[in-house]
């Protein structure tokens, strides 16, 4: 099972494609802003699976899409300029109130304290920089790696 | 995504976390702030659909925004409102160091 974890900018932008018209028409995910051409082909393929198969359940073999609950806290903080009328808060809040069978919801809790403590505390970034990371890169970090437990 | 002004560091958070280690506690608690996509519904939205704007704000530290969610009372929780004012009390106490 291999699960794909969105951090704040992915998922707003995953939203923003799964209430858009065209994918109501299409059901498929394109690529878009931070959603690359193979992202859109990982996550089509496990939304496809669960059309599929109608599972719904935390331990799908296909894996999951997920996100912390912190990141829809981040959104929350910054709606209007995230959000930025492509969706709507009605639609922000009827998918915490039940997202689709291919994705969840991750929470916040003890589960990812241990792993927080071990993760570096600066990364190297694609440009060779090297950059502190922020406690919200930490606890998306720290979330992934606590579905391994 | 606009960088969050009031963003937490890593590594004060981790320093904070190696400093609960030694430390005692004075009514043998400690809070973990736990919100899962339940608690999330209930704490981030009011009633009329609104969010919360006490914690959906931008001008506060993103964890404080997830203790007040995490503590907010709403009917589905079994505390009474102490424990929100008391981690208000302290947080309060703290900034105000």
């Amino acid at each position: 099972m291999t699960d794909i974890l969105l951090d704040t900018n992915v998922l707003a932008d995953l939203l923003s494609i799964f209430f858009s018209e065209n994918y109501r028409a299409s059901r498929r995910f394109q690529p878009y802003q931070t959603i690359s051409r193979e992202l859109a082909r990982r996550i089509n393929q496990i939304v496809l699976w669960h059309d599929d198969n109608g599972y719904d359940g935390e331990d799908s073999p296909q894996g999951l899409i997920i996100s912390s609950s912190f990141a829809f806290v981040e959104i929350a903080r910054q709606f209007q300029a995230i959000a930025n009328d492509r969706f709507t808060l009605a639609q922000f809040q009827s998918f915490i109130a039940q997202p689709p069978p291919w994705f969840f919801i991750s929470a916040l809790d003890e589960s990812i304290l241990k792993h927080l403590s071990y993760l570096p505390g600066e990364v190297i970034i694609p440009n060779g920089r090297v950059k502190s990371i922020e406690l919200a890169d930490a606890l998306h970090i720290a979330t992934a790696l606590s579905r391994d437990n | 995504m606009k960088k969050d002004l009031s963003a937490d560091g890593y590594d004060t958070f981790r320093e904070r976390i190696s400093q609960l280690e030694p430390m005692e506690f004075e009514e043998d608690f400690l809070w973990i702030a736990y919100l899962d996509r339940e608690d999330l519904l209930f704490s981030l939205f009011e009633e009329d659909g609104e969010l919360w704007n006490e914690a959906a704000q931008s001008n506060i530290p993103p964890l404080h925004s997830v203790r007040l969610l995490s503590l907010r009372p709403t009917d589905s929780r079994w505390w009474d409102d102490k424990c929100y004012t008391q981690m208000i009390e302290i947080y309060e106490a703290a900034v105000g160091q």
